[in-house]
């Protein structure tokens, strides 16, 4: 295998659908391209229970040059199907998982692929310009061929406008087309970023998110805008007193996340990186997104965001992943020699197999997520997580009581 | 200027400061996904960054260190050597293999 071209990730995705029917779907994303390219990802897992297991999604190649990610995508849900399919257990280097697990990850998951999500900009970079970044609209750039394109992953809907949200110095993103970093013309102004939108507003039982970009060898939790802090819930992106201060390190302004999330979120990614480096023993960084710079209108942040302005939505631990270490020079590249990507591509499966078992749900997880959904624990305060698990014990211990009583009666 | 014609570099660009890095942010130089500068104990930070061939020299007299350490465009351009030419999949008749090893299989599925 090579670098698949943006053709091949199709056909990639409708063969494993064809091959795996019983465990892999196509989903056809509703929005094209300004090439008019229809892009596809691939929910696996048991057809039984769609929709009320949790999921977890995986976007890859949001940028044009960082072809990996959507190789990645591919090798991980080939071994995922093919695994499942013939009893198998899968290996990477030095980590192994047993065929019960991975098989655990078919039925108490849904897991959402969504390899190539900017494939006129990965056929640009493929094609023409290696280190072509952003999409292919052309809208704003007035004819000028040197401002074409948005860049996908600054044009979600957190903190887009950064010129009234973020420091003047620190905006995170840009508002000139010309610049790599381009915003857009609105939030989700983009094809590609209403894609991955779509996924997660028609699939509400994802609860985790990867984006894979490269290269630097990070492992990135919330938050992306500023530094993280969990004592003021009032200094958040929601907070219009706020604006115009977000993006500088060490100043006032930190951005809100409860300690809990802070917790999970880190915990999880220590965990992918732990079967990342058990490969080979690469060694990547888990830190939060924010490190002295900051971004708007990226991915993550906008998937962590979407439970906070609406609490209807599920909260979403959202993460990105930087594969490739910029101390191996052969690694710090968006295009590796492709030996050297197969060496990526194991460490980085190897850490999304392992997301994917830390994402199960936990045995007080059984009740339908249509309903905590309807009443997410954060309406329920502080201790509003412990409120399921201990209505369900308390339901528990209640009947038993009750059959013990009627025991005694008729004894 | 054509951007197919574009000659980026892979750079490493020293500042004096985080403060005296943070103009070449505001006007555009791609830092990549997330700008990481490393930050030595004198103050001085270094980034990665990818720039034009053209840009070397002006960057220069402004006062930046900068190091070349890769041609991007000459690499990429190997590397797209590399890609699929057409479909290797035919259209989604033959599935794809990941690249991990299966173990303890029981059966071939057909």
């Amino acid at each position: 295998m090579t670098w698949l071209n943006v053709k091949e990730v199709e056909s990639a995705l409708v063969g494993l659908a064809a091959a795996h029917s019983d465990l892999c779907e196509r989903i056809t994303l509703p929005n094209k391209t300004f090439e008019k390219r229809t892009c596809s990802a691939v929910r696996i897992g048991s057809k039984a229970g769609v929709g009320s297991r949790i999921g977890i999604l995986f976007t890859g190649s949001v940028h044009g040059c960082e072809w990996g990610g959507a190789d990645i995508c591919v090798s991980f849900a080939s071994d995922l199907l093919e695994a499942v399919a013939t009893g198998s257990g899968l290996a990477y280097g030095g980590k192994s998982f047993t065929a019960g697990e991975v098989k655990a990850i078919t039925t108490s998951l849904d897991v959402f692929v969504f390899p190539c999500v900017n494939p006129d900009g990965r056929h640009y970079s493929q094609q023409t310009d290696p280190t072509w970044r952003k999409n292919r609209n052309p809208a704003s750039s007035g004819g000028d061929p040197t401002r074409i394109g948005v860049d996908v992953n600054r044009n979600f809907d957190f903190l887009w406008d950064f010129a009234t949200k973020m420091d003047s110095l620190a905006p995170g993103a840009s508002s000139d087309p010309k610049h790599f970093n381009y915003h857009g013309t609105a939030a989700a102004s983009e094809p590609e970023t209403r894609n991955v939108a779509w996924l997660l507003d028609s699939y509400p039982n994802i609860r985790w998110f990867m984006d894979i970009h490269c290269h630097k060898g990070d492992v990135l939790y919330s938050w992306g805008d500023d530094q993280d802090q969990s004592d003021d819930p009032s200094r958040s992106f929601r907070a219009t007193a706020w604006d115009g201060k977000r993006g500088r390190a060490g100043d006032a302004y930190r951005e809100y996340i409860p300690a809990g999330d802070l917790s999970d979120a880190s915990a999880a990614a220590e965990r992918f990186n732990g079967a990342l480096t058990a490969v080979r023993g690469t060694e990547y960084a888990v830190i939060p997104g924010f490190d002295l710079y900051p971004t708007s209108g990226a991915s993550d942040d906008y998937s962590y965001s979407r439970h906070l302005v609406d609490i209807s939505k599920a909260k979403v631990y959202a993460f990105t992943l930087e594969y490739g270490l910029s101390s191996r020079p052969e690694e710090n590249t968006f295009q590796p020699a492709w030996p050297v990507m197969e060496e990526i591509i194991l460490e980085v499966s190897s850490g999304m197999v392992e997301l994917c078992l830390a994402a199960r749900p936990s045995p007080f997880h059984w009740l339908p997520i249509r309903y905590r959904r309807r009443w997410p624990w954060e309406l329920w305060g502080p201790f509003g997580r412990w409120i399921w698990p201990a209505l369900t014990l308390a339901a528990v211990v209640g009947v038993a009581a009750i059959r013990r009583a009627l025991r005694g009666r008729r004894g | 200027m054509d951007e197919s014609q574009r000659h980026v570099l892979q750079v490493l660009i020293r500042a004096r400061d985080l403060e005296a890095l943070r103009p070449l942010l505001l006007e555009g130089f791609d830092f990549g996904c997330r700008l990481h500068p490393e930050q030595a104990a004198d103050g001085s930070v270094t980034a990665q960054a990818y720039v034009e061939e053209r840009e070397l020299e002006p960057l220069r007299r402004r006062g930046y260190e900068v190091r070349v350490i890769a041609d991007a465009t000459a690499a990429g351009r190997e590397r797209q050597a590399e890609v699929g030419r057409d479909d290797r999949f035919e259209g989604g008749r033959i599935a794809p293999r990941g690249l991990g090893r299966k173990t303890g299989k029981r059966s071939r599925r057909q």
